[in-house]
């Protein structure tokens, strides 16, 4: 084998180890999240990692709570500043996402729809409702945890909309 | 030393879970309380009608709140709420205090009165 090769060989290698540690680093709870963010923040939708937003958007959303994407969230001002400083703590998604805050929503990032090219689609099904109902598909979305390779089959929601299956049923619209 | 502050912190959480700690019949009777007898009617239509908004209650709980159904929005999961198949509805004050308060500004766009609260609880008791 030339040296050559070898360098192609390295940086092949290198270029893989370094996707895979960075792989699994977006969308993990840390270990010091609130219980308070779990019951304020999860009852509507799923808990959000903190890391998927910068945190002049953080900012923004707690600012606005009473105005949170068409409802008020308003909780006591104690409570919004613990789970704001929370969230200005661990907040994260500098690739794909805007730092200016613009991006208010996980589902309109780049990033987001970048890592969901092929998933959309099912987005609008009755049974899935939004991009944002991450459990539906994600299993371990309640944990903090996105990382599974492969996306539960054959759930009802599938059925009704992936062409190549067997057990294709009508969809009801 | 350690044991009397592990005993007062238990007590103090024994406390606090007094201090919330409620039954649906309770809850009921406070707010009947507060206005006068209760209507199971008027409540069933409260809760499965608009009120100028967008959405009534049924749109996220459906009607009968008696399974599992879906945020409008979002599309979660949201566990029953009739208390009779769900133990943990109307058991802490707190928390249904908060939820009437958030949901019917959503529904209603105001806050509920004593007299709404009674008459959909009452209805929701009915519910199996």
């Amino acid at each position: 084998m030339t040296s050559l090769m070898f360098r192609v060989l390295f940086l092949l290698l290198a270029f893989c180890v370094v996707q895979a540690s960075h792989a699994g680093k977006r969308g993990v709870f840390p270990e010091n999240t609130p219980a308070i963010y779990y019951s304020e923040c999860a009852e509507c939708h799923v808990a959000f990692p903190p890391d998927l937003l910068p945190s002049n958007s953080w900012k923004k959303i707690m600012d606005d709570l009473h105005e949170h994407f068409g409802s008020n969230a308003q909780v006591d001002d104690q409570i919004r500043k613990q789970i704001e400083g929370y969230l200005l703590a661990n907040s994260g998604a500098t690739l794909g996402v805007k730092k200016d805050g613009s991006d208010l929503r996980i589902t309109q990032t780049l990033w987001f729809n970048r890592m969901h090219g092929k998933s959309k689609r099912y987005f609008d099904n009755l049974s899935v409702g939004s991009g944002s109902n991450c459990a539906v598909c994600h299993s371990h979305a309640t944990d903090g945890r996105f990382d599974e390779n492969k996306i539960p089959a054959n759930t009802d929601w599938q059925l009704q909309l992936n062409p190549f299956s067997l057990n294709r049923k009508p969809n009801p619209k | 030393m350690k044991k009397l502050t592990l005993f007062m912190g238990l007590a103090t959480f024994g406390f606090v879970q007094f201090a919330f700690a409620t039954t649906p019949q309770e809850l009921l009777k406070s707010y009947e309380a507060q206005s006068s007898k209760a209507s199971t009617s008027r409540g069933e239509q409260f809760f499965n009608s608009k009120h100028g908004k967008e959405w009534s209650c049924a749109s996220c709980h459906e009607n009968p709140p008696n399974r599992d159904s879906k945020h409008i929005i979002t599309g979660k999961v949201i566990k029953p709420l009739a208390p009779n198949v769900n133990a943990d509805r109307f058991v802490d004050q707190a928390k249904v205090e908060k939820w009437f308060k958030r949901n019917c500004n959503d529904v209603v766009g105001r806050e509920c009165t004593a007299q709404e609260k009674a008459d959909v609880l009452s209805w929701l008791m009915t519910v199996k």
